[in-house]
């Protein structure tokens, strides 16, 4: 985002949802696969 | 020492550290005043010192061990570093000074963050090496121990490993040989460093302090670099050279002259010194060469020959030892790879189908979708790229910020040389980790970059109104940092404590290797002239007996014999007075024999061929009988 395009309100919020989304989202995969949700998938040995 | 190679307290390797790091910069800066390199941020010529320091280290290492002077190595180490401190002494870093100006807290948060980062590593480095470090105890501190013991460096045709490129080793070596692991174990923390301060000098003279504070923050905020920069692997040292490599191609591209393309060459040279994997990167950076000499009409004054020749010149001389002793001693220069085309002594067929199918074994495919999601499997699902799927936060994770902030610093900055360049090399990185074998800490050298991309979609962010946006990505990103930093120090209490001195190196090692025991038994009490062989267990660096490795080559092959007198006709072929056998081979011979299918270890136990002289949880220290 240079400053000699300032971009528009939508693409701010689409950018700052997606950095909610992928933080989030990170977390909460890894605290799920911990607790044991994912085992189903089968993990490396 | 009671504990083999490792220094009783962190005073000595933490000194001779520091001496360390002035010869390796002093060492760079004659390099760099050799080949009259001018411009350049201050601190990327100092990283780029650094790195061709370390290199001309490691040759130097080489060398030596080569001759059959590891014996005289503590002295003859002495000739780089007065060297490299001359070097220092004499030889400014250049490069101008950038403007001061009055840190912001933003920044100060950044550099608090790397500061505290680069402790918590550097305690855990100096602890002995726990089990975890598998690698490490296996052949990258093993090899060069070995050597040492042998005042060479000579070919071990029970070990693959050891014939691969060992740039990095060779700095273990001369550690091992001076002090101990734990000075070895810092000089991967330093490679770590040094990429660090790489992305710092690439991205502040273009996009300021912060900018580049941030792109040094992301890629230490991965929890996989924090545990590399604890352990004796060499990942961090492949990261160092291609980030340096990076770092010098732009500034070539930007003009500060035809030198900075020779010392890109300088570092993918050390590239290809760590692994083979690094041509992927140099094949990359020479294409962009190719274009940019061609694109830019002034260029071709000079050629668009000379600088393909300045970017692959000093790559190929500079990695060409390794794999000229490759193929001199096994017939393959990159052994064991390539097996089907160009053979190699010691490796078979079936080995190369075992090995190939471990590598394909990682990872969740190689379809179309798969290639699409993999930034966000790697970033959601990292322990389905490793070994450990029990601790996916610790030794198998990002964190969230490259997959958060990387496709915006993309999007943003796509018209920069700096974007493009990173992006390309990032890309065909990964490209490649997604065929060969997709193992999490193979990508790590593609996180560099990555981490340029994310500093700069940080930075936008960081910037964007309104206020609530802005507010809300600082939170973010402050609390990525602190959850990386509450990992990292959650990791790293036990080493830390060690090396504190609140736990002794013993008690550590106990819980931290549990077949430790078994090493320091047979260390205490097995003949001087034993020869051990390790079955099913690969970590025989705190042996203090000649040991080879059974079945990981043809020389010695243990589990694929026809009875118990075939199984000993090898022992005794090879001079093998014990076996070490792990539990989980134990177990796995004793679940053969339970469901009545034979097994040479148990059928040699039950004729007395073989007797269990010592047990220790679970694993076994076997004698071998008769003659």
């Amino acid at each position: 985002m240079t400053p000699e395009r300032r971009p528009s309100r939508i693409a701010r919020l689409a950018a700052l949802g997606w950095v909610v989304l992928a933080v989030a989202a990170c977390y909460v995969a890894q605290v799920v696969y911990f607790l044991g949700a994912y085992s189903g998938l089968g993990g490396r040995r | 020492m009671t504990i083999p190679w490792t220094e009783p307290n962190p005073i000595l390797p933490l000194a001779l550290f520091l001496v360390g790091i002035a010869a390796c910069l002093g060492l760079g800066r004659l390099v760099m005043h050799a080949l009259r390199v001018t411009g350049g941020d201050p601190a990327l010529r100092t990283a780029v010192a650094l790195a061709a320091g370390t290199l001309m280290l490691g040759l130097y290492t080489l060398a030596v061990g080569l001759l059959g002077g590891l014996r005289l190595l503590p002295y003859l180490l002495v000739i780089p570093t007065v060297l490299g401190l001359v070097g220092v002494v004499a030889l400014r870093g250049g490069g101008g000074a950038s403007p001061r100006r009055e840190r912001t807290n933003t920044q100060t948060v950044l550099l608090g963050f790397l500061g505290v980062t680069g402790l918590i590593c550097l305690l855990t480095a100096l602890a002995p090496a726990g089990g975890n470090d598998w690698d490490g105890l296996s052949y990258h501190l093993a090899a060069p121990a070995i050597w040492l013991g042998h005042g060479r460096i000579d070919f071990l045709p029970w070990d693959h490993h050891s014939n691969f490129p060992f740039l990095h080793e060779m700095l273990y070596l001369a550690a091992l040989a001076v002090s101990g692991q734990g000075l070895a174990k810092l000089f991967h923390l330093l490679a770590g460093a040094v990429t660090c301060l790489t992305l710092f000098g690439m991205v502040r003279p273009r996009h300021g302090m912060t900018a580049g504070l941030l792109a040094a923050a992301v890629f230490a905020s991965a929890p996989i670099v924090a545990w590399e920069a604890g352990v004796a692997f060499s990942d961090l040292a492949l990261a160092m050279y291609l980030a340096v490599a990076l770092g010098c191609w732009l500034a070539w591209r930007e003009g500060s002259g035809d030198r900075w393309l020779a010392l890109c060459g300088i570092a993918l040279g050390g590239a290809l010194g760590v692994k083979v994997t690094a041509g992927v990167a140099a094949v990359t950076l020479a294409a962009m060469t190719l274009a940019r000499a061609r694109a830019v009409p002034s260029h071709r004054k000079a050629g668009v020959g000379y600088r393909l020749a300045l970017i692959a010149l000093p790559a190929l001389v500079l990695a060409l030892p390794w794999y000229l002793k490759t193929y001199l001693w096994t017939g393959n220069p990159v052994y064991p790879f390539l097996y089907d085309t160009l053979g190699g002594r010691w490796w078979s067929a079936a080995l190369a189908r075992g090995y190939r199918a471990e590598q394909l074994g990682f990872g969740m495919g190689r379809s179309l979708p798969m290639l699409l999601l993999a930034p966000v499997n790697l970033t959601l699902l990292p322990a389905m790229f490793g070994n450990l799927p029990e601790h996916p936060l610790i030794y198998n994770s990002l964190g969230p910020l490259f997959l958060a902030l990387a496709p915006l610093g993309l999007i943003a900055g796509w018209r920069q040389p700096l974007v493009r360049a990173g992006a390309l090399v990032a890309g065909t990185w990964l490209l490649a980790w997604f065929i060969l074998c997709q193992h999490l800490r193979y990508a790590l050298p593609a996180l560099a970059p990555v981490a340029v991309l994310a500093a700069l979609g940080a930075v936008g962010v960081l910037a964007a109104r309104p206020g609530r946006v802005r507010l809300t990505a600082r939170v973010l990103i402050g609390l990525a940092l602190v959850i990386s930093l509450a990992v990292n120090v959650w990791s790293s209490t036990a080493q830390v404590r060690t090396t504190l001195g609140l736990v002794s190196q013993e008690e550590y090692l106990a819980a931290a290797f549990p077949e430790y025991p078994l090493f320091a038994w047979a260390n205490a009490n097995l003949p001087p002239e034993s020869r051990v062989a390790l079955v099913g267990e690969t970590r025989g660096f705190y042996l203090q007996r000649p040991y080879v490795w059974a079945d990981h080559s043809t020389w010695l092959e243990v589990s694929d014999t026809q009875g118990a007198q075939d199984l000993l006709r090898r022992l005794h072929h090879r001079g093998i007075t014990h076996l070490l056998a792990s539990s989980a081979y134990l177990q796995s011979a004793m679940r053969r024999a339970q469901a009545g299918n034979e097994d040479a270890l148990f059928e040699a136990l039950e004729r007395g061929r073989l007797r269990v002289i010592q047990e220790s949880r679970g694993n076994a220290l076997l004698e071998v009988r008769g003659g």
